[in-house]
């Protein structure tokens, strides 16, 4: 069965059924995947497996979520996290009228992979079976040959018969090519001639396997350059080998391209470094969160060696400590002892070759903390800060130095470690708790982090506890939570910084501006010479009309201004940027009348949201992304535009209201009497056409006016009405207002207006005059 | 040599053979023949112009049709009799990739022989005037059917320069229409620099390349202007809304346009329409692989002399040069959106509107795209699309709720309950573009109907043993795991939830499965649902917050209002949602819910009449 034969046919009934729609997005999915762009699979999986929901088609289900599988499991080598799905789908696939589908095979396979990356060697007998199983259910005709053929071939190699994969897959592409197939995906055939050296068979395969799209270009490029080196063309290989930047996203390849690199460091040409152990511990760890202890194992062994290679044994102790942490989680840990043992071995005996303790020239924890501060060599650090740490194990410093130390080389579980023992021996000392909270936070580990500050509220430092909680719910944006934390800090601890920081930027966030300015006038007395805060604090006071205090800061921050009272300067022009509840962040021409705000100048008819002469306060931190230096348009005064600021709350309303007037030109004298009367009524009238502007009656072109006039909240919007359907009574082809029409509540005149406009437009008689 | 009839076979190849294979398979559109022969015309233009500049004419193609017949004329070079004999007689030879090997001049495009050739696929015969600038007394006649045998003769004297006349076969006499030809020549010879004429037309159909020169004191208006009429060549199914320049950078030669499409798109539509000049001609109407997968709405038109042209001429090769140009132009798009959202706030926000969908999946595979949209996009909920920060504002602990499924069980129920809006994160994009925005900005994602989800909002917690055995009889729930917990709002006493693993389990535990699945696939499945504990499939989450739980706990027992209060709850959770539990199932909690109501009305009944 060809499952892309059928799969366009499918798509073909659908686009015949009206749902091309969904054809393009089942495709989208497969193409993403080609792309190895696994951002896009989950943009588009959820939508493609609705749509085959409400389809009401199981089979396309199937193909939607094993392809969603396909990217997990082999695009990002997803275990454990995922082998709910892929039992579910296996279990889904095999009902009754869901098992003919030509995917339902797949997804035994992609059960099967699932277990590979949790734990290859631990379920090789199982997976054996079931390949087994599969191809004694199909031929060589069939596409799954090939990839069931590779996945057989890859449980023989996790069972330690690598000779005996080779030779089935030798006789899997012989029968492929025989059943006048293709040999397109051909990465365990070469992976396991690699593995026993067979170069030159290797890149034979290589030289005539041509990818499809940018998964299998790496992928090639991954299996030429580790062929290059071991064929000796280092130079070569150098060049093959893909950037990291290509291959990250895709944790697939995570474990080739390593080899690759492990390669190219032996011959010499990349070096073996502390940037380099990060990265393979970075690998490790993200295979790890996702339960693929298996790669995670292969990657940590790599990650071992290379380290003890590199003489960096305090690094090789701990990732072979993370080695046996991944061991423990393995199916059969025992089976993993000897490799465990060797490494170990190794790495004694690096040790005893090495120097002597590197905290021995230290005369105190201070001396050894400013040395490894000095190092460029995070690796070094490391080593000098635990030797340290070790020595003066109560030294706040040098704990807080090695958890950092720790944290920049990706052993955070072992920062975490360091924090929480010093804690145990030094409750009382807040500098490591703030750090192991920081560290959970960023983790999201948010009831870990609970379960740390809670506790502490009844014990001897509740101020600490607190701040924890503050920062939590502040940091999750739980701003009244956080006011009610930061509040119990004060008062136990009146002179914290931080905590008024975090207050005033609360109080914002929750309209308290009476509280913010508080919390920024305590800070300003013990720090005056802060900008920033001057800003802030201009927001505040001018909501709060505490207009001493604006000038003060507008005088700290280098702008005097004269006067008392509220201030209204002429200032330029510059845009507000508004956050509109229902989306959309519409901008306004404004004028800035003040250090922090503006009138805007720009009225625009409803719906959109009404701001005409608002005055607002504004964020003096402009939204306008830096220009880069290389914008030809830069040079060019008319590309100049003002700054966009965003808008923080209204001081006070406009409480205008606008609308369109459209229609014929009434003619000169018209227009200025309405407009007069208009005035009169106290509103603002703006021309927006210019001298091309043309509409259409009795089959002529006229000159025509399109206005916007905007209406101050004392005037009813009725006299308005009233007004220009006096004026417009005479004329032949009266002005439009549909929009005011129905705002004042005459919905005749508003469908008329708007039927008139149209005609207008189109040229069309008028029924009625007709 | 006067009127003497040259019979030649080729000598390199066997024409009917490479004839018929250009028929079939390269020049699958007979347009590819204007094509390359406006280029020889090209060429010849530009040859005149190196190699004779102070001969040199206007320079000019006219190209005109008629009466089944299609001419191409220039007044460039032209060909001496011995260059007919070597070029036009010999396919495969191509004087102007020599001359362009020794100049490097990037403007000489032809492969004379091969472009010459294409032209006896559509005509039945081919006759070429030339009169050379090396011999500008003599003139030359060329005719030939095939290709293959052809005869030379001296013409009348005429101007410097060649005309191709094709008869064509009677299935090609289409192209033979001046409209068609505009069309054409204005798609595939935009860029040449010698202007193309269509018959008496006053204007070529070539326009200025607006990226090529820029007139001294232009207007940033006027410069807007000149860039959109020229992306409105190539974009025939919308209008440009914008344009954006790619200019050459060390590494990469490509230089042109793109442009952000009018019509609306969704998700995954794809409208990239992009054409691609390689020395003047267009080699590529349909690269759109240059542009990036989530560019469904945008269109480019570029020129570049490193990429490489398949041998049909039609397409552009795969490779690293390739490569280069898309990671390029993805650049020169994310750069010039920027650059869009800063200088043209208006034409930005019609941008944003109409591809809000396709803007959506296109955040997520960058980072300075992601920051750029990720304030402006809206996403699709409940209460219609609302931007990200809407959906945390809305909620006291700043969480935003996505639901997975359009069938969803409680999800919507408790989402009204809440007063929250719940984005429908089975829409393209919705889910990973609020996990980002909740990562960079703040607040909280919440999967319902996930373990992780209903974790997050059900908070565990513990009742007496006393108490729990009292609901689980008073509830009359009999299949279903009672789960004490805390969570808003406290007017929701009960929420019935499915529990996916259990279910799991049971399915994959079934005789029906295990008829199905063969033995070792079986096993695999099994090996994870022993692991699964949990035998009901149904959790019912009881709110210890709720005012009404609170009471129905406290309450002394026996007491049998709390017991039909109790039922009545268990009942009103069978109810809520929609996946959570069979039809029969429901239809017990409507007629359990009428019999508390009916035995309501029948106390108060009885109290009226004093019972």
């Amino acid at each position: 069965m060809d499952i892309w034969r059928w799969f366009s046919q499918e798509c073909e009934r659908l686009d015949d059924a009206g749902h091309g729609a969904a054809a393009a997005t089942l495709h989208s999915l497969v193409n993403a995947l080609g792309e190895s762009d696994h951002d896009r699979v989950d943009a588009v999986f959820p939508e493609a497996l609705q749509i085959a929901r409400a389809l009401g088609n199981p089979w396309l289900e199937i193909f939607a979520r094993h392809w969603n599988l396909q990217s997990r499991v082999f695009g990002r080598l997803h275990g454990t996290s995922v082998l709910g799905e892929a039992v579910a789908l296996v279990e889904f696939a095999h009902r009754d009228g869901h098992h003919d589908c030509p995917q339902a095979v797949c997804t035994v396979q992609d059960l099967a992979a699932c277990y590979r990356n949790v734990d290859g060697p631990g379920y090789a007998e199982e997976r054996l079976e079931v390949t087994r199983e599969t191809l004694a259910r199909i031929d060589p005709s069939w596409p799954c040959y090939r990839c069931v053929g590779a996945q057989h071939a890859e449980a023989l190699e996790d069972l330690g018969r690598r000779d005996e994969a080779a030779r089935f897959l030798a006789d899997n592409r012989a029968r492929t090519v025989e059943a006048g197939r293709t040999l397109a995906d051909r990465a365990t055939d070469t992976e396991i001639l690699i593995r026993l050296g067979r170069a030159d068979e290797a890149m034979a395969l290589i030289d005539g396997w041509d990818p499809s799209g940018k998964a299998d270009r790496d992928l090639v490029a991954i299996q030429r350059a580790r062929t290059l080196a071991l064929l000796g063309r280092i130079d070569d290989a150098v060049a093959a080998l893909p950037a990291l930047g290509e291959i990250e996203a895709t944790p697939g390849h995570y474990e080739r391209w390593v080899d690759g690199v492990a390669r190219l460091i032996a011959a010499g040409r990349m070096p073996n470094d502390a940037a380099w152990g990060a990265t393979v511990r970075r690998f490790v760890a993200r295979t790890r969160h996702e339960g693929t202890q298996f790669p995670a194992f292969t990657l940590a062994v790599r990650g071992v060696e290379l380290a003890i290679d590199r003489g960096a044994t305090s690094a090789a102790a701990r990732d072979l400590e993370v080695l046996r942490r991944i061991q423990r989680e393995r199916r059969f840990p025992e089976r993993a002892q000897p490799e465990i043992d060797r490494l170990a071995a190794r790495l004694a005996a690096r040790i005893a070759d090495g120097p002597a303790d590197p905290a021995a020239p230290f005369a105190d924890d201070a001396a050894l903390a400013a040395d490894a501060a000095a190092s460029r060599d995070p690796e070094h650090r490391l080593a000098v800060l635990e030797s340290g740490h070790a020595r003066w194990p109560d030294s706040e410093r040098v704990a807080l130095a090695l958890a950092q130390t720790l944290l920049g080389l990706g052993f955070d579980e072992d920062a975490e470690a360091v924090l929480r023992a010093y804690r145990a021996r030094h409750p009382h000392e807040f500098a490591p708790v703030s750090m192991l909270g920081e560290l959970l936070l960023r983790a999201r580990r948010d009831a870990d982090l609970e379960a740390l500050a809670t506790p502490m509220l009844d014990g001897p430092s509740p101020s600490d506890g607190h701040f924890l909680l503050g920062r939590l719910a502040f940091v999750r944006r739980r701003f009244a939570r956080a006011v009610e934390h930061f509040a119990e800090v004060l008062e136990r601890n009146p002179d914290a910084i931080m905590t008024r920081v975090m207050w005033a930027s609360a109080a914002r966030q929750l309209g308290d501006f009476p509280t913010m300015l508080a919390r920024l006038d305590e800070l300003l007395e013990r720090m005056p010479e802060e900008q920033p805060l001057h800003w802030d604090r201009m927001v505040a006071a001018t909501l709060t009309g505490d207009w001493d205090k604006v000038r003060a800061s507008a005088a700290a921050v280098g702008m005097e201004l004269d006067g008392t009272g509220p201030i209204d300067m002429p200032g330029p022009l510059c845009r507000i940027r508004f956050q509109d509840s229902r989306g959309g962040n519409p901008d306004r021409w404004a004028v800035r009348n003040g250090p922090v705000t503006a009138r805007i100048v720009e009225p625009v008819p409803e719906p959109a949201p009404q701001h005409y002469d608002d005055v607002v306060v504004f964020d003096a931190a402009p939204l306008d992304l830096p220009r880069d230096d290389g914008d030809s348009d830069a040079d060019d005064p008319a590309n100049e535009r003002p700054p966009t600021f965003a808008a923080v709350a209204v001081l006070r309303p406009g409480g205008y209201r606008t609308f369109v007037v459209d229609g014929p030109h009434p003619g000169e004298t018209a227009w200025h009497e309405l407009g007069e009367r208009l005035a009169g009524l106290g509103c603002r009238t703006r021309v927006q056409s210019g001298e091309q502007y043309r509409l259409f009656a009795d089959e002529a072109e006229l000159p025509a006016i399109y206005a916007l006039v905007s209406i101050p909240s004392a005037t009813a919007l009725a006299d308005v009405h009233a007004a220009l359907a006096d004026e417009a009574e005479d004329h032949p082809f009266p002005l439009t207002w549909a929009d005011l029409a129905a705002a004042a509540g005459d919905d005749a005149a508003a469908i008329e207006h708007r039927a008139r406009l149209r005609r207008y437009e189109a040229g069309e008689e008028d029924p009625e005059s007709a | 040599m006067t009127s003497a009839i040259i019979e030649l076979q080729s000598t390199q190849v066997s024409l009917s053979g490479l004839l018929a294979v250009l028929g079939e398979h390269l020049y699958s559109t007979p347009n590819v023949v204007v094509r390359e022969l406006v280029q020889n015309a090209h060429d010849s233009c530009m040859r005149r112009r190196l190699e004779a500049p102070e001969t040199a004419g206007a320079g000019r193609i006219t190209v005109r049709a008629g009466a089944g017949a299609l001419t191409i004329e220039d007044d460039g070079a032209g060909l001496t009799h011995d260059e007919i004999l070597a070029y036009l007689a010999t396919v495969g030879s191509s004087y102007t990739r020599q001359l362009r090997e020794q100049t490097g001049d990037a403007m000489l495009i032809g492969s004379f022989g091969l472009g010459f050739l294409a032209a006896f696929v559509v005509a039945d015969r081919v006759t070429v005037h030339s009169t050379s600038y090396r011999s500008p007394d003599e003139a030359w006649i060329y005719q030939s059917h095939d290709g293959q045998r052809f005869s030379l003769r001296p013409g009348e004297p005429r101007a410097i320069g060649t005309s191709v006349r094709l008869e064509l076969k009677e299935r090609f006499a289409a192209i033979a229409s001046e409209g068609a030809l505009r069309t054409l020549l204005a798609h595939y010879c935009a860029l040449l620099s010698v202007p193309i004429f269509v018959g008496a037309d006053p204007a070529p159909q070539n326009t200025e390349v607006p990226w090529r020169s820029a007139p001294a004191g232009e207007s940033a208006l006027a410069r807007r202007s000149r860039r959109l009429a020229f992306a409105a060549r190539f974009e025939h199914q919308f209008e440009p809304l914008c344009t954006i320049d790619v200019e050459p950078t060390p590494g990469c030669d490509v230089r042109g346009l793109l442009w952000i499409q009018s019509g609306g798109s969704y998700g995954t539509s794809d409208h990239r329409n992009v054409s691609v000049f390689v020395r003047g001609m267009l080699v590529d109407h349909d690269a759109r692989k240059l542009l990036p997968a989530w560019a469904g709405f945008v269109g480019g038109v570029f020129e570049s002399e490193a990429l490489v042209p398949t041998v049909s001429r039609e397409t552009l090769q795969t490779n690293d040069a390739f490569q280069a140009a898309a990671a390029r132009i993805e650049d020169a798009l994310v750069d010039g959106m920027s650059a869009l959202a800063r200088d043209q706030p208006d034409a930005w926000q019609r941008v944003v509107t109409r591809h809000n969908e396709a803007l959506l999946g296109a955040a997520l595979g960058h980072d300075q795209l992601f920051d750029l949209l990720a304030d402006h996009l809206r996403v699709p909920t409940t209460e219609g699309d609302l931007p990200a920060r809407a959906l945390r504002e809305r909620d006291a602990e700043a969480r935003i709720y996505v639901g997975m499924d359009a069938q969803g069980d409680f999800e919507e129920m408790l989402c009204r309950a809440l007063g929250v809006p719940l984005a429908l994160g089975y829409r393209f994009a919705v889910l990973p573009f609020l996990a980002r925005w909740c990562q960079q900005r703040g607040g909280t994602l919440v999967r319902l109907g996930t373990g992780d989800g209903d974790r997050q909002v059900f908070q565990r917690a513990t009742l007496s043993d006393a108490d729990r055995s009292w609901l689980a009889g008073a509830l009359a729930l009999p299949d279903v795991e009672l789960c004490p917990a805390r969570f808003s709002p406290p007017e929701l006493p009960v929420v019935l939830v499915a529990n996916r693993d259990a279910e799991l389990k049971a399915r994959v535990e079934s005789d029906e499965t295990r008829k199905r699945l063969s033995g070792a696939a079986l096993g695999l499945a099994r090996l994870y649902t022993a692991r699964i504990t949990e035998a009901a499939r149904l959790r019912l989450f009881i709110n210890l917050d709720s005012p009404v739980i609170q009471r129905l706990i406290a309450a002394p027992r026996p007491h049998r209002g709390a017991d039909q209060a109790a039922r009545m709850l268990g009942a009103l959770a069978r109810l809520q949602g929609r996946g959570a539990g069979t039809a029969d199932s429901y239809r017990a909690a409507l007629a359990a819910t009428m019999d508390i109501v009916g035995a309501l009305v029948e106390r108060d009944d009885g109290l009226n009449r004093g019972e």
